[in-house]
């Protein structure tokens, strides 16, 4: 018996879901590690050596952009999740291109995210070599 | 459990909006697709020129593990792009079939950046803990210790 393409669509239901689990214990991950250095580093604040100060908030804030990005990223998976099985529900084709349209913003973002990430890398690196010098 | 594809009218069944759908997503996966190569020759070059030997078999691991990812995400892409309901190059079902793999390997690239993470938190969490305060009362003392003997070396000819 050849397999239907609703039945690979339930396989790419459970894969799909799977991912946005992994994706959101990454981000928790993430999360903790951004609350363990702020406060690691508040430790040093108030010793009078704000050599580091702005360029860490920078980074920090940084960082909690991509966390909501993250986040946001992964609301898109979950939403095609739901458009996949309001398909599979219904059989309204309209759901199968909007599962479609969360996939394409989904990797959107990732792809923005990838390119994204070296090069507010490097203009942290030139704002703390020039700007919190 | 009737196929996409089964219907006689094929063109009332999968709208044009949709197949732009499918090649616009299958355009941005070409480019992830790209970026991932590039991520695999550079988790080669960085693992390779280290001595520890877990990291390096970690790095072919993974460079593996990205060409085959890769594949999918190639083969997904390109029945996404060439998707065509007028000459119908590859079936709905070929589509669906190659994304499931693509999302399977997905998911097995998010555990290998959970615990990638989990190993950096852990080595981050181990070492600013315990070592960083020691080193930084040890730096105080040895600041202290040396202004005393600057202090013990003026006053000792005093008191002789």
């Amino acid at each position: 018996m050849t397999p239907t393409s609703e039945e690979f669509l339930k396989k790419t239901v459970f894969w799909q879901r799977l991912s946005a689990i992994f994706l959101s214990i990454f981000w928790v991950i993430l999360l903790v590690l951004l609350v363990f250095l702020i406060w690691e580093s508040s430790d040093y604040w108030d010793t009078g050596n704000n050599r580091y100060f702005w360029s860490e908030v920078t980074f920090f804030i940084v960082y909690f952009c991509y966390l909501l990005a993250i986040a946001w990223v992964n609301r898109l998976l979950y939403q095609s999740v739901k458009a996949i099985q309001a398909y599979l529900g219904s059989k309204d084709i309209i759901n199968l291109e909007l599962a479609f349209r969360k996939q394409r913003h989904f990797w959107m973002g990732i792809t923005g995210g990838i390119i994204s990430l070296p090069i507010v890398g490097f203009l942290l690196i030139l704002a703390d070599t020039f700007l919190f010098e | 459990m009737n196929s996409l594809l089964d219907d006689q009218n094929i063109e009332s069944e999968i709208p044009t909006t949709l197949v732009q759908e499918l090649k616009s997503t299958g355009r941005w996966l070409l480019m992830f697709m790209t970026l991932g190569i590039i991520g695999a020759f550079l988790s080669l070059i960085v693992t390779f020129n280290t001595w520890f030997g877990v990291v390096t078999i970690m790095g072919i691991f993974l460079t593996l593990f990205f060409v085959k990812s890769v594949y999918h995400q190639f083969q997904y892409a390109r029945h996404l792009h060439w998707f065509d309901v007028h000459e119908t190059h590859y079936s709905m079902e070929q589509l669906i079939y190659e994304g499931v793999k693509v999302w399977q390997y997905f998911s097995l690239f998010l555990v290998i950046l959970i615990f990638l993470f989990g190993v950096i938190f852990w080595g981050i969490s181990t070492t600013l803990v315990v070592e960083e305060p020691v080193q930084a009362i040890e730096k105080e003392a040895a600041i202290i210790e040396s202004s005393l003997e600057v202090d013990t070396v003026k006053t000792v000819p005093v008191v002789e």
